[in-house]
């Protein structure tokens, strides 16, 4: 007889033994007021005020439908006066069919990353979405579904998550990794992450054996159409790259949270396939580890699974996961609010993974409703916090005690688990020994029944023979001369005989196989003993497995949580400190602000002093020039003069030197003549000599003036030499100012960017703490819907697709009934929006399988808004929609209030109103397109793409 | 007696003071910016920013009809080799051209994707790893341009095609921003025009109601989200002031006469427009290589164009001064078979080819690398895609073994296991 039985040990430990400090005393009360008691705990100072109505309104149209409220679904929600309106309003939507909608688009996006790929249909995926989400599936049954898919019939949608990855099975373990456990294994593929202890080898290839028996199958019958194919053997082995010299690891199936697939040792899994995999067919074996792992994976006893799930549902609502990024879950990427993780994770799984329990208890909390301004954080507060922060610090640190208990318990783990092991293989050999018995005690027993059935005939004809024998004696003592009858008598006798041996001989070997088989039978009984004995041996390794591994596990979560107390203790001096240096940099700024101010104030007094200053240089220098003209005229003038003098000097002396002579001559020769000439010579050297006296007169004079004119010059040197010399100092001040103010300026900037700095520090720790609202940028699609509803393009929708469905309609078609001609103008609406919806997509989405997480703004995206065709369209003027009613209305500040109705949800400020009746103003001449360029303003506006 | 103050001439301390006032005035108004917009430290700036220019020879180009010619063996086709510039280094007869531009130019001629699918061998070439079904890696252009970003209001990685093109999703995990902007020939830059019938005035004004509503809101909450938001608005109308960059018909008519008046001659002069304009990263392509049939025939043709501007190209950024900061790389998806199949066609061929390197921080005249006499065997240095893509990040000064912060994920500049081709960097 072959037996074979599968079981599933499950050891699971974790969230269960801990229970959370909130609960216990506060089981009945609701989730989303355990949510905010939990945060309310963890905050420093007062959170954020829950967000106004408008706020509040179009928040959850955007995070329950995917898009803004309708300026009328606005107004009716502004003016309900009824108290719980916010819980009526949260209902309503979750119940709408656009919730569906939106939700399974949210889904396909969560699940597939925008991936996309032809293996199969987005169609056939959109109804597999559709259909879990409305039927309500709950969230483990549709990763179940989606990871057990073959593509088959009704599996064919679901199946899309394994196929668009090509079933390769490191693909899908790093898929599944991420998607499903909020852990990024890639690394571990080739070795242990080198960063981050969490993410091991021997994890990843515990995931990937559950999948690597599974590969694609492309039907060669029908268009390489995709399946998945598994094959019934096949095992996983790993090596570091780090130590390749090592042996390869064997890896079994399992998770780390410790969920194992395990065999019972002595019944072997059936390997037998209910369609042998093949050229045209993909195999199915009768046991899958693919199967498995979809039980595994979701079972609540992975307590990875819950709480990634829950981090994606809550990050996609609240803009920013608890463990962030998403899919970042490891002790060096700690949740920065792990009980409010461990709460969400428990209620969830409590909830039988019912996502939109999840939804609408997260939607309902304060947490959810806060508004996004930034509270004040209050100095008294901040030093009283100081002094609690002080009394906390003993409380962190794992006790030398307990580092020994876990090591022991870590010991005894290893040892138990290393018995464990022993005991398998005597058990699989048992086993095997137990079914070779089996099987040889099967043969005999058949050899003995088939003996048996030859002596049960032998018996039979002895029986018969006996008789006939009998007959013939008789009948030969009565006829006793007939010579044949007492022939035939004795054959028969003789036949009697050899039968008789023949049965006695088989008699004896039955009794001898009955005998072996007794013995066997003893054996097998001794080792079905033995194997009870090690299965109860085991049994009780198992335990103490189960047991070290608790205490372990109970100790590594002890440690992990004095890990986080301490960290969020080390959170909370940080947010303290950078409080601290907020104070601090908003007084160096104001400090520094103050100094550039007084600069500024100061600058145009120096520089008039400078302009001064140059001004009198310029005059002197004037002065110069005009000096130095004149002395240079002086001096050419007194250089003609003294030439002069020194010509009439010669004459002079020459004419003296003739009187000399004529007069000596005279003395000899008393001659009138002479004396005549001598007289002549002595009025001529009279007047000579009153020239040269006269010449002397006016060089002297020029003379006098040159040097007075040079001394005027060197005065004008001197004075412009003292004033280059104030000059040169007024701008050394000047340059000395500069740098000063510069430096000012500078340590303001620094002050500014430090100021940021730690604004950005304190708002993340308030943001961390979810104590104020993030900011969070539309997805595509709520993008999309928001800009058809603040547009008011439904209507215009609405009227194209009546169209478009009347073009359809073939003429002499019987009567369509109204509900199936609104169900299909809704789809043809609805092809709209989506038509809508993918122009965003490739606008703003991230690239397909990559995380969709991350925001980025562009140039070519403010483009597209500021002038692509596309979106001029949505702002034309059609019937019905926002623009076209805007343009009827004369009145601006009606025109105002109505535009910020639709578009942001609100009613328009003061501000808000007068710039709209000015933009009216000075456009008149068109205000049709006037009104255009008001709502594409805002459509492109910040606090549109934002969800506020 | 002259009297003349030697060097204090009143020309001369006029003068002077002229100069001591213009620095003054200098230092206390612009604080400082005098000294940038002076054209020589502007240049010298200028000259810092590094580009990458990817010119793709779609469809597989013959590595033996171009830079690895096998004259004279059995797999060497008609065509003889020709000596180049550079002593010693030989090229197809194809690129007359180039021959005279190879001392700026080095080459590699082992590469090896091991792979002959075109998109997979082209894939390994862009993005430097082998595409897995496990993730989606940047092309080098989002690398380039993440690893240059320095917040300029141009966009860093641009495909040139044709005509106008839109965004690519092409940068994997390196998100939107980096993904490829195309770019045309015709028709420029995509929406960088306004709507019919708008005037500038209007779009001032509708510019400054949304920048008033912005201005309100920021008020209320101010993130890094919502400045990189208003800065793309912002980045938009410079882009539409500037939109002129992206037209290469504002290139004079004789430079682009000497490009050429094919589609490949005005990619790359749009190229070297935009590069000029401190683009980090342009790709421009060239197709179609795959010559299963007539392969000689279409090689002559196809390598034509290729050569002239090619050569032009690395003529003009080199006498710009910009083939310094400027990596030119010739890029290819694979080669094609040495041997010549019955259409005279070469199949394809992904076990060592080759690709061409010049400018900014590479050794110019290099050849690594050598293929056995007939071509059908690397015989020396092997150069896998992911080395190119070191060499590349390191040709312009970024580090290949750094990481990249996505989103708070650490994730590699480049594949690690790839190393640069040291010889080849200057």
């Amino acid at each position: 007889m072959r037996f074979f039985r599968r079981t599933l040990s499950l050891f699971f430990f974790g969230s269960l033994l801990i229970a959370s400090p909130v609960q216990g005393e506060t089981e009945e009360v609701p989730l989303h007021q355990r949510i905010d008691a939990l945060l309310e705990h963890a905050q420093i100072s007062a959170p954020a005020e829950v967000a106004n109505d408008n706020d509040f309104v179009r928040r959850v149209y955007i995070d329950l439908v995917g898009r803004s409220p309708r300026v009328e679904e606005t107004r009716s929600f502004l003016t309900d006066a009824e108290g719980d309106k916010r819980v009526r309003l949260i209902d309503e939507l979750m119940k709408s069919r656009e919730f569906a909608r939106y939700y399974i688009g949210v889904l396909d996006v969560m699940l597939m990353e925008r991936l996309g790929g032809t293996r199969v249909s987005q169609d056939d995926w959109r109804s597999f979405l559709t259909q879990a989400v409305e039927e309500q599936w709950s969230y483990d049954a549709m990763v179940q579904a989606i990871i057990e898919a073959d593509g088959t019939g009704q599996q064919r949608g679901a199946a899309k998550f394994l196929l668009e990855r090509d079933v390769e099975p490191n693909a899908l373990t790093r898929t599944i990794g991420r998607i499903f456990l909020g852990r990024d294994l890639q690394c571990a593929q080739c070795h242990d992450h080198p960063n981050i202890v969490d993410y091991s080898q021997a994890e990843y290839h515990g995931i990937l054996a559950f999948v690597s028996r599974s590969y694609l199958f492309e039907d060669p019958n029908d268009n390489k159409k995709a399946y998945v194919g598994e094959k019934s053997d096949g095992e996983t082995e790993y090596k570091s790259v780090f130590v390749p010299e090592d042996e390869p690891t064997k890896s079994l199936p399992h998770l780390l949270s410790g969920l194992t697939l395990e065999l019972e040792s002595n019944g072997v899994v059936d390997d037998s396939y209910l369609v042998a995999p093949s050229k045209n067919e993909a195999g199915v074996p009768k046991f899958s580890r693919r199967r498995q792992l979809a039980r595994l994976i979701t079972h609540p006893a992975n307590e990875y699974f819950a709480k990634n799930a829950v981090n994606r549902f809550w990050a996609q609502i609240m803009g920013r996961g608890i463990v962030d990024p998403v899919d970042f879950q490891h002790p060096d990427n700690l949740p920065s609010q792990p009980q409010l993780l461990e709460l969400l994770a428990e209620e969830f799984v409590n909830s039988g993974f019912d996502w939109r329990f999840l939804i609408r208890e997260i939607a309902l909390s304060k947490t959810y409703q806060r508004m996004i301004d930034f509270p004040v954080l209050p100095l008294e507060v901040a030093a009283d916090l100081t002094g609690q922060q002080n009394g906390q610090q003993t409380e962190s640190g794992t006790s030398s005690w307990q580092a020994r208990e876990e090591a022991l318990a870590g010991e005894r783990l290893k040892r138990a688990r290393k018995k464990l092991r022993a005991i398998d293989e005597s058990m699989k050999m048992r086993g095997d020994q137990v079914e070779q018995l089996v099987k040889a005690t099967t043969e005999k027993s058949a050899a003995i029944a088939a003996t048996e059935k030859q002596l049960q005939e032998k018996e039979g004809q002895r029986a018969a023979l006996q008789k006939a024998t009998q007959a013939a004696e008789e009948a030969a003592k009565s006829l006793s001369e007939d010579k044949s009858l007492a022939d035939s008598h004795q054959q028969l006798k003789q036949r009697l005989a050899k039968l008789e041996e023949s049965v006695a001989a088989v008699k004896k070997d039955v009794e001898a196989k009955r005998e072996a088989l007794k013995k066997e039978n003893e054996s097998l009984k001794t080792l079905r003993f033995q194997l009870a004995r090690d299965r109860d041996q085991r049994r009780g390794f198992a335990d103490t497995v189960a047991e070290a591994r608790g205490v372990v596990s109970v100790f590594g979560r002890r440690a992990r949580e004095m890990r986080v107390r301490a960290e969020q203790s080390s959170q909370q001096q940080q947010f303290l400190t950078v409080n601290q240096d907020l104070i601090v940099a908003r007084q160096e700024l104001e400090r520094a602000e103050q100094q550039v101010v007084e600069f500024n104030r100061q600058r145009p007094d120096i520089e008039a002093q400078a302009d001064a200053a140059r001004n009198q240089l310029k005059k002197i220098e004037a002065g110069i020039v005009e000096h130095q003209a004149r002395i240079d005229e002086l001096a050419n003038r007194k250089s003609v003069l003294e030439q002069k003098q020194l010509k009439l000097e010669a004459a002079v002396a020459a004419i003296q030197t003739a009187h000399g002579h004529a007069r000596a001559a005279a003395a000899l020769f008393a001659d009138p003549q002479l004396d005549d000439a001598i007289g002549k010579l002595a009025e001529q050297e009279q007047q000579l000599q009153d020239a040269l006296q006269r010449q002397a007169g006016r060089l002297k004079k020029e003379v006098t003036e040159l040097a007075s004119n040079q001394s005027m010059m060197a005065t004008l040197v001197s004075e412009q030499q003292t004033w280059l010399a104030k000059e040169q100092s007024i701008l050394q001040t000047q340059g000395e100012f500069d740098v000063a103010a510069r430096s000012a300026m500078d340590s303001r900037d620094k002050a500014r960017v430090e100021l940021k700095a730690s604004e950005e520090r304190i708002r993340k720790a308030w943001e961390n703490r979810f104590a104020v609202r993030s900011l969070v940028p539309l997805s595509p699609e709520q993008l999309a819907g928001a800009t058809i509803a603040a547009l008011e393009l439904d209507g215009r929708f609405e009227r194209e697709a009546e169209q478009e469905w009347k073009k359809n309609q073939k003429e002499g078609e019987a009567e369509v009934k109204e509900e199936q001609k609104a169900l299909e103008i809704q789809k043809l609406v609805e092809k709209r929006a989506d038509q809508m919806v993918s122009v965003y997509v490739s606008m703003f989405g991230a690239p397909g399988g990559a995380p969709q997480d991350i925001f980025s703004a562009t140039a070519d995206q403010a483009l597209f808004f500021s002038n692509d065709g596309r979106v001029q369209n949505w702002l034309s003027p059609s019937e019905g929609t926002l623009v076209h009613r805007l343009s009827k209305i004369e009145d601006a500040k009606q025109v105002a209030e109505e535009l910020h109705m639709a578009v942001l949800c609100r009613h328009p400020h003061e501000g808000e109103v007068k710039a709209v009746e000015e933009y009216l103003q000075t456009r008149q001449d068109d205000r049709a397109q006037a009104v255009r360029e008001l709502a594409w303003g805002l459509i492109s506006s910040l606090e549109f793409r934002f969800n506020r | 007696m002259k009297c003349r103050y030697a060097c204090q001439s009143p020309e001369h301390i006029v003068a002077r003071r002229g100069f001591l006032g213009t620095l003054a005035a200098g230092a206390g108004g612009a604080l400082g910016l005098g000294a940038l917009v002076q054209p020589e430290a502007a240049a010298e700036i200028a000259a810092k920013k590094r580009r990458v220019l990817s010119i793709f020879l779609s469809g597989g180009v013959s590595q033996l009809e171009s830079f690895d010619p096998k004259p004279g063996t059995l797999n060497g086709g008609p065509f003889r080799a020709i000596p180049t510039s550079v002593p010693g280094t030989h090229i197809c007869e194809l690129l007359p051209k180039t021959a005279e531009q190879m001392h700026r130019i080095s080459l590699i001629r082992t590469v090896n994707t091991n792979n002959n699918d075109h998109g997979l061998s082209r894939y390994q070439v862009e993005r430097g790893h082998k595409k897995t079904p496990t993730s989606d890696f940047p092309h080098i252009g989002a690398v380039v341009a993440k690893g240059l970003d320095e917040g300029s209001s141009l966009p860093g990685h641009i495909h040139v095609s044709s005509g106008a093109g839109s965004r690519s999703s092409n940068s994997a995990y390196l998100g939107p921003k980096y993904g490829s902007i195309g770019v045309g020939t015709k028709g420029g830059l995509r929406n960088s025009e306004l709507p019919g019938g708008m005037t500038a005035t209007v779009n001032d004004q509708r510019q400054a109601f949304r920048r008033a509503t912005d201005e309100r809101f920021l008020q209320r909450r101010r993130t890094a989200e919502t400045d990189a938001y208003v800065q793309s608005h912002e980045q938009a109308l410079q882009l539409m002031n500037n939109r002129d960059i992206f037209d290469v018909t504002k290139e004079p008519e004789k430079l682009a006469e000497r490009y050429g008046q094919f589609d490949l001659g005005k990619q790359c002069l749009l190229a070297r427009r935009l590069l000029e304009n401190d683009i980090s990263f342009v790709q421009v392509s060239h197709s179609n290589y795959d010559t299963h049939a007539e392969n000689f025939n279409f090689h002559i043709e196809q390598l034509g164009e290729f050569d002239q501007a090619y050569s032009v190209l690395i003529d003009d950024l080199a006498e710009r001064g910009m083939l310094d900061s400027t990596l030119v790389v010739v890029l290819t998806e694979f080669g094609r078979t040495p041997r010549i199949n019955r259409k005279y066609g070469r199949d394809h061929w992904g076990r060592g080819f080759s690709i061409a390197l010049a400018g900014c921080g590479i050794q110019p005249g290099g050849v690594v690398g050598k293929m056995s006499d007939d071509g059908t065997d690397i015989a020396d240095r092997e150069v896998k895609p992911a080395d190119l893509f070191h060499t590349y990040l390191r040709a312009i000064g970024l580090d290949p073994t750094s990481d990249f912060d996505v989103g708070g994920r650490a994730i590699p500049m480049a594949d690690p296991t790839g190393h640069a081709v040291e010889e080849l960097l200057a």
